[in-house]
């Protein structure tokens, strides 16, 4: 075929202007992330309105994600016994993964998406203590790191289904399939809804960078969800057929500084977490 | 369904319990059935709680099942493999993918 026409960045800017929004309550508790003055009785109140939102979080926080012994029955409840920090990334990810439901027919496979980002947020929640990262961000950056793939395949259906024919064809890894026919990739594009989303500058260039070989300088965040995207990869939990695990360079596993002890906890705690955490979130 | 006994330091998240976990006055701390996660496990060693029933993992009892089962899972991560095993850090987290699932 002949080599299509790029897809300039600020075309898929204004498209992103079309997708469905986020409510105003996720909106402002993801621009709230890394603010400390946050009145959580209002927040909690608002979070309470919306009751299915407001149950499916109460179900992730009764789940062995949190593994309470006692069950919390409210928003308020939830607060007070977890702390508004768990609460509000719990409250994201239900949002999230419920605001972007089937629209377009066509080879996106939606359940499979949903299951890579969970799995990927999952794993960077486990890998954050080894990083002295925040386990609430590594998980919200974590499910919200391959959007930009959502962006693409829901705004530009027909060249999406182009892309994923060359990516069989060629077996190749879906950057570079993108690279061939959009001429950009996902990482870019979710880092261009990350700004439009208001998300803290440190999770915007993770989500840019996260198919790349992180800098060290750029803090520990961008190591984390490159790592954790590889790791929901090799630990197969999309249950796609044909997964591909992406390169992981020497400098990055020496960074990760995982003792043997320390992945076999990982991969076991991952995989068992990711089970009860799919259930609730992805259909 | 089958149990062991383990002290509180060799259960890991992840492990499932197979006995209802009382505190010293019989009051139900965790139900059995209750999947244990890091976190439930670190508040439980904080109580003082020395040992736990976990239930034993689910293996095939045929020795030939098992040794199938575990050759498709070590296939299925030459497979996710096929293009980064020659990566510095990719060919470590192999290494221990293939351990975990050799022992899994």
């Amino acid at each position: 075929m002949d080599k299509p026409v790029p897809i300039a960045i600020d075309d898929v800017v204004k498209r992103i202007q079309d997708l469905p929004s986020l409510s105003t309550v996720v909106l402002e508790l993801l621009a709230s992330m890394e603010q400390e003055d946050v009145d959580l009785q209002v927040l909690a109140a608002k979070i309470s309105l919306d009751q299915s939102l407001a149950a499916k979080t109460l179900r992730l926080a009764n789940s062995s994600f949190y593994g309470m012994s006692t069950k919390v029955t409210t928003i308020h409840q939830a607060i007070s016994i977890l702390g508004f920090h768990h609460i509000r990334t719990l409250v994201t990810a239900c949002a999230v993964t419920g605001s972007f439901t089937e629209t377009t027919g066509g080879g996106f496979d939606f359940r499979a998406f949903w299951r890579h980002s969970v799995g990927t947020a999952v794993c960077a929640r486990q890998l954050a203590p080894h990083l002295k990262c925040s386990p609430d961000i590594a998980f919200t950056v974590g499910l919200l790191h391959d959007i930009g793939a959502l962006v693409l395949a829901t705004r530009f259906p027909q060249r999406y289904e182009e892309m994923l024919a060359y990516r069989r064809a060629h077996d190749c890894y879906v950057v570079e399939a993108e690279q061939a026919v959009f001429g950009i990739d996902h990482a870019l594009v979710g880092s261009a809804l990350a700004a439009y989303w208001k998300f803290p500058a440190s999770m915007q260039s993770a989500v840019a960078g996260h198919h790349q070989q992180p800098d060290p300088n750029q803090g520990a965040l961008g190591l984390l969800v490159h790592a954790a995207d590889i790791l929901a990869h090799a630990l197969d939990l999309s249950g796609l057929e044909d997964e591909l695990a992406p390169p992981l360079d020497l400098d990055s596993w020496n960074a990760l500084g995982l003792s043997e002890a320390d992945s076999t906890a990982l991969f076991a705690q991952s995989e068992a977490i990711f089970q009860d955490m799919c259930q609730i979130l992805v259909n | 369904m089958s149990t062991l006994e383990l002290g509180i330091d060799e259960a890991a998240a992840g492990m499932v319990l197979g006995a209802d976990l009382k505190d010293d006055g019989g009051a139900v701390l965790l139900p059995a059935g209750a999947t244990l996660a890091a976190a439930t496990l670190a508040s439980l060693r904080q109580r003082g709680i020395a040992t736990l029933t976990v239930q034993a993992p689910d293996t095939p009892h045929d020795s030939a099942e098992r040794e199938a089962l575990r050759a498709r899972q070590l296939a299925r991560l030459a497979h996710l493999f096929r293009r980064s095993a020659q990566a510095g850090g990719s060919a470590h987290l192999l290494e221990r993918l293939r351990a975990y699932r050799r022992n899994g």
